[in-house]
């Protein structure tokens, strides 16, 4: 489907997809972040990893500013984020999709409703363009026979699909997962962790918050071990998710790969 | 009727049925006229109470606060004797009552707003923002037509106190159906009949609307 091809964000000449420098993060008197630097260029699938509480959805959420930064500065796509303005900002949203754990899909409209609000309401594409996109979009995640189910009568697995879906329609650049597969059973996480993995290797850039270590390991051209609001440690995944250099991650792995205590 | 000494007697409908017909129309006028000006004000004052800048959010608060929390009876007659002595401002009785009672239901309103847009996941709106929709989208598109939902049954049952609370601007001289019932009942020395008369309007009025209001609540639940 020709409206859904991913196309390459950006190029060696523009330098990285997403840039962020010296980012900090508080809440009150809890510095979440505390100085993150982080590139990720076109085309490439970077896994966030860390311990619940160490920042990684809060950084997350920072790239498209749902949260806004106490200090740092995001630019995304050559454009800043944190020192956007509100319709700017509205501009350099449309080209970053996010899921999300829970998938907030709309409630009140149809599956297929669901796939065309952004692009009606946002790229106002007309009612027939929008239409045969969001059919395109839900082929490629498997469900066009959903179309015009209610996104509450789907499974956990089929409505993460959907909001995956909702995202592509949009033809994003860049797309961000907040722990896409926390709120899903484990026999229903494969179906999503497939679509992922099919995006990625059509070139998708992706920013993925995750304690999927497996998809980490297969998917990922890059882990980023977060904990205490810094970057521990960074590399190919394949290498540190087996060899870790710092001992924090590897309690860490011990902690999610075996269960076992710190 | 009676048996022991009180005789029912409706002789006086005959005489004075268009009198209370034109209160009737005029207490259905202060309905409208009060319902849409304290929705108007409670979807504004609803939405500077969820807002995040302070100078917003304090000031309808403290509006919303005076308006709910002192008798409304006191506002009515307030806003009819104070507004003329201390700013000079003289409406006449009609207007004056019916910006009582959309001030005061505004206040109530504005909660009802508030909470019913509050009620709802963030993630909603995080969803909306994130694909690049304004505020302004955000709540037309994503937010109000879930929290409406939420809103109708509690707004049904206001609008059914809206019609009781507009007798209550009898007392500063509007020749609706509560303050004629007391005309009449003066001259024709029949206050109980013409009490039971007028209550037989109210609840034509308020019967359809609470029953309608009934059905919509049923519908919501079944969506939702």
């Amino acid at each position: 489907m020709t409206a859904l091809e991913t196309s390459p964000a950006g190029d060696a000449a523009t330098g990285p997809v997403i840039k962020v420098r010296d980012l900090h993060k508080r809440f009150g008197d809890n510095e979440v972040l505390r100085g993150i630097d982080l590139d990720v260029v076109a085309g490439e699938v970077v896994c966030i990893i860390g311990p619940s509480g160490s920042g990684k959805s809060t950084l997350l959420r920072c790239l498209n500013h749902l949260e806004t930064p106490s200090a740092g500065e995001v630019t995304v796509l050559g454009q800043s984020v944190t020192r956007a303005g509100r319709k700017d900002l509205a501009r350099i949203r449309r080209d970053i999709g996010m899921v999300f754990q829970q998938f907030n899909l709309f409630p009140h409209m149809s599956v297929l409703e669901n796939v065309m609000e952004g692009q009606r309401v946002v790229l106002r594409r007309s009612k027939d363009e929008s239409g045969r996109v969001a059919l395109a979009a839900l082929e490629k995640v498997g469900l066009k026979d959903k179309t015009h189910s209610r996104p509450r009568s789907l499974s956990g697995g089929q409505q993460q699909r959907v909001a995956i879906a909702r995202c592509l329609a949009m033809n994003p650049k860049v797309m961000l997962f907040d722990e896409p597969t926390s709120a899903l059973d484990p026999e229903l996480r494969g179906e999503v962790l497939d679509t992922m993995r099919a995006l990625a290797t059509e070139g998708m850039t992706m920013v993925v918050v995750t304690h999927e270590m497996g998809f980490a390991r297969r998917v990922a051209d890059r882990a980023v071990f977060i904990d205490g609001g810094v970057i521990v440690e960074e590399g190919d995944p394949r290498e540190i998710l087996t060899n870790p250099s710092t001992a924090r991650l590897h309690r860490f792995l011990n902690v999610v790969l075996w269960g076992e205590g710190t | 009727m009676g048996d022991d000494g009180y005789t029912f007697d409706f002789s006086w409908v005959a005489d004075t049925w268009p009198t209370f017909l034109d209160a009737a129309f005029l207490t259905l006028q202060v309905l409208i006229w009060s319902a849409v000006l304290s929705l108007a004000v409670g979807l504004v004052a609803g939405q500077m109470l969820s807002s995040k800048r302070v100078w917003l959010r304090i000031p309808a608060r403290i509006y919303v606060d005076f308006f709910r929390l002192t008798p409304i009876l006191l506002q009515i007659v307030a806003f009819f004797f104070l507004l003329p002595l201390m700013f000079g401002i003289s409406a006449p009785a009609f207007t004056s009552g019916v910006i009582a009672l959309s001030l005061n239901y505004g206040a109530f309103f504005a909660e009802i707003f508030r909470a019913g847009v509050q009620s709802l996941d963030k993630g909603q709106s995080e969803a909306a923002e994130s694909m690049g929709m304004s505020s302004m989208q955000t709540l037309r598109r994503i937010v109000y037509p879930q929290a409406v939902r939420r809103m109708l049954p509690p707004i049904g049952s206001m609008l059914v106190g809206l019609t009781k609370d507009t007798s209550l601007i009898s007392v500063i001289g509007v020749a609706e159906l509560f303050n004629t019932a007391q005309t009449v009942g003066a001259q024709t020395f029949r206050q109980i009949e013409v009490l039971l008369f007028i209550s037989v309007i109210y609840l034509a009025i308020n019967l359809p609307l609470a029953r309608y209001a009934e059905r919509l609540n049923r519908q919501v639940n079944v969506v939702v």
